[in-house]
C-alpha cells in the first residue's frame, strides 16, 4: 500500500479495497497537443518554424468525433488534462493508482506527413518526458517514442534514451501500415533486447482509414469496436509468423488498448492454421535467412511468452464463471497489465478488478502490478 | 415506503449534483433551478459516480471544455461523467439502455429539511 493513498479522493467511485493494492496504470496519456510545449526542445530553426506555424503534423484521423464531446478535442481529454509530473501526481490519488506508465497520446503521428518534422517532435517529446514528466519517486514512468516510419531513427532514439531514469519501454503504434514483423525493424529489436526494453504498441489514430474495410466504416462506434483490435491482431500474427520471436527470444511486446477477449480466439486460430500450413512460415524472410523450417514453438505460445496486454477497454462477460474461464484462457495472471486510458472517453478506473467474483486475489494482484513490474523492470 | 432525512436544502447547491449515502443506498441529488431530484448514484455501465455529472474536469482550465458529463436543465437529463450515458432525472430512464435506474421522491419541508422516500 502506498502512503500517498491516504490522500485519496473519495468522490471517485473506486472501491475501498483498491486503496490497499499497489496499482500500476500501464496506459496513461499526456495531452501534449500544443506545439508550444515542444519548442524549447527543438534546436533547428527550420523545424522550429514549421512546428510553431503548423503545429504537430496532422495524421489521417478520418474525422471521427465522439458524439457526446463538447468539442472535437473532448474525446481526448474527457476526464481532464495532464501535462507535467505534478498534474499526474495529483490525479493518481483520485483513483487509487500508485504508478503510471505515461504514453504520449500522439496517436496520429504515424499517418502524418513530414517525417523529418515528426522525428523532431519525437525527440522533443522524449526530452520533455524526461525533463518534466518522469518522476520515479512519485511512481511516474515513461515510454520513449520510437519513430516507426524511420527504422534507423528508432535505433538512434533508443540509443539516446536508454540510460534515462524512468524510461521503461519504447512506444510505437499498431496500424494497417508496416507491420512489426518487418525486417526493417531488425536493428531495433536487437537494441531493445540488449537494453531489456519492451516494445509497447498502442492503437494509432483510427488508421482504419488506410484499409478497405476500415475506410468503409461509417461511424465511430464501428471503428472503436473493431479497428484497433484487428490491427493489433494483424501485428501479433505478423510478429509470430515471420519468426521475430524465434530470432529475438527475449523480445517483449505490450499491446495497449486492443481489448483482451480476442486473445483465446486468435491464439487458437493461429495454432489451427499453423497445423494446416506449417511449411509456409519458412518463406518469410527472417525464417528463410535463418534456415528455419518451423517455428520453435506453437504460435499460441508466443502470445503468452513474449506478449503482454493492457486491460482497457475491458469487456467482461456478465457471468463471473465466464470471466474466470476467459482470464484462464488469456493467462491473465501472466499477461494482463491494468490500464485506465486516462483521460480519454474510454476511461477504465480499476473498479472492475475489485467487484467481480471471477477474479481471484492473486490474479488481481498480478494484473494490478506484478506483470507490469516484470515487463517494465520497475 | 419511508421518508429519510438526507440534509438541509442548502446542502444541495443549485446546478450541481451531490452524493448521498443512505445505509448502503447510493444516490445523486441534483438541484436544477431550485428543484431537487434524487436518482441512483452509480452508473450501471461501469459504476461511475453520477453526482459528478457537470463537475469540472481535472485541470479543467487547460482543457478544451470544462465539464465532466452534462446537466441539461431543460430536458432534465444528465450525462454520466465517465462515458456519457444519459439518464432522465424524473423517470430514471436511459434512452440508450431502454431501462430505468431508480429515482426517488424528494420532499423539502418547511423548515428546510430534505427527505427522500425510500
Amino acid at each position: 500500500m502506498s502512503g500517498e493513498k491516504t490522500e485519496k479522493n473519495k468522490r471517485i467511485n473506486v472501491p475501498d479495497e483498491a486503496w490497499e493494492e499497489y496499482i500500476i496504470d500501464a496506459d496513461f496519456h499526456l495531452n501534449l497537443f500544443d506545439p508550444k510545449e515542444y519548442l524549447e526542445y527543438i534546436e533547428d530553426p527550420r523545424l522550429r518554424k514549421k512546428i510553431e506555424v503548423g503545429g504537430i503534423p496532422k495524421g489521417v484521423t478520418g474525422g471521427w468525433v465522439f458524439p457526446y464531446a463538447h468539442h472535437i478535442v473532448d474525446s481526448l481529454n474527457t476526464q481532464g488534462t495532464a501535462l507535467v509530473a505534478e498534474d499526474i501526481d495529483g490525479l493518481k490519488k483520485q483513483y487509487a493508482i500508485d504508478a503510471v506508465i505515461v504514453g504520449p497520446g500522439l496517436i496520429n503521428l504515424p499517418t502524418a506527413r513530414y517525417p523529418i518534422v515528426k522525428n523532431a517532435i519525437v525527440r522533443a517529446y522524449n526530452d520533455y518526458l524526461v525533463d518534466k514528466v518522469i518522476d520515479v519517486k512519485s511512481g511516474i514512468y515513461g515510454l520513449a517514442i520510437v519513430p516507426q516510419w524511420d527504422p534507423a531513427a528508432c535505433v538512434e532514439e533508443i540509443e539516446r534514451m536508454k540510460g534515462e531514469k524512468g524510461i521503461v519501454g519504447v512506444q510505437g503504434w499498431y496500424s494497417p501500415q508496416t507491420l512489426f514483423g518487418a525486417m526493417e525493424y531488425e536493428e531495433m529489436y536487437i537494441e531493445l533486447v540488449k537494453e531489456e526494453l519492451p516494445l509497447v504498441l498502442h492503437g494509432s489514430g483510427f488508421t482504419s482509414r488506410f484499409d478497405l474495410i476500415g475506410n468503409s466504416m461509417k461511424s465511430v462506434v464501428e471503428a472503436l469496436t473493431l479497428s484497433w483490435t484487428y490491427n493489433a491482431m494483424a501485428n501479433v500474427m505478423n510478429l509470430i509468423f515471420t519468426g521475430t520471436f524465434d530470432r529475438h527470444n527475449d523480445l517483449k511486446v505490450v499491446i495497449q488498448e486492443a481489448g483482451t477477449n480476442w486473445i483465446p480466439f486468435a491464439s487458437l486460430r493461429a495454432d489451427e492454421c499453423y497445423h494446416a500450413l506449417p511449411e509456409d512460415v519458412m518463406l518469410s524472410q527472417r525464417m528463410f535467412e535463418d534456415g528455419n523450417e518451423y517455428l520453435n514453438h506453437m504460435p499460441s505460445e508466443y502470445f503468452f511468452k513474449n506478449m503482454y496486454y493492457t486491460t482497457q477497454p475491458i469487456a467482461l462477460p456478465k457471468n463471473p464463471e465466464h470471466v474466470k474461464a476467459m482470464f484462464e484462457m488469456c493467462r491473465a495472471s501472466e499477461t494482463f497489465l491494468y490500464s485506465s486510458d486516462w483521460p480519454h472517453n474510454t476511461f477504465d478506473p480499476p473498479n472492475w478488478l475489485f467487484n467481480n467474483r471471477g477474479i481471484d486475489k492473486e490474479t488481481r494482484s498480478r494484473i494490478c502490478h506484478g506483470n507490469s513490474k516484470e515487463v517494465f523492470g520497475i | 415506503m419511508r421518508e429519510k432525512i438526507i440534509g438541509r436544502v442548502e446542502d444541495f447547491p443549485e446546478g450541481k449534483g451531490t452524493e448521498v449515502r443512505l445505509s448502503g443506498l447510493r444516490m445523486a441529488i441534483f438541484n436544477i433551478d431550485g428543484e431537487l431530484y434524487a436518482i441512483h448514484g452509480s452508473c450501471p455501465h461501469k459504476h461511475a459516480p453520477l453526482h459528478e455529472s457537470g463537475e469540472n474536469r481535472y485541470n479543467s482550465e487547460k482543457c478544451g471544455g470544462p465539464f465532466l458529463g452534462e446537466i441539461d436543465s431543460g430536458s432534465k437529463m444528465i450525462k454520466c461523467p465517465w462515458h456519457g450515458l444519459r439518464f432522465n432525472l424524473e423517470t430514471g430512464e436511459s434512452p440508450m439502455l431502454r431501462r430505468k435506474i431508480p429515482v426517488y421522491n424528494v420532499i423539502v419541508r418547511e423548515d428546510g429539511e430534505v427527505a427522500v422516500v425510500v
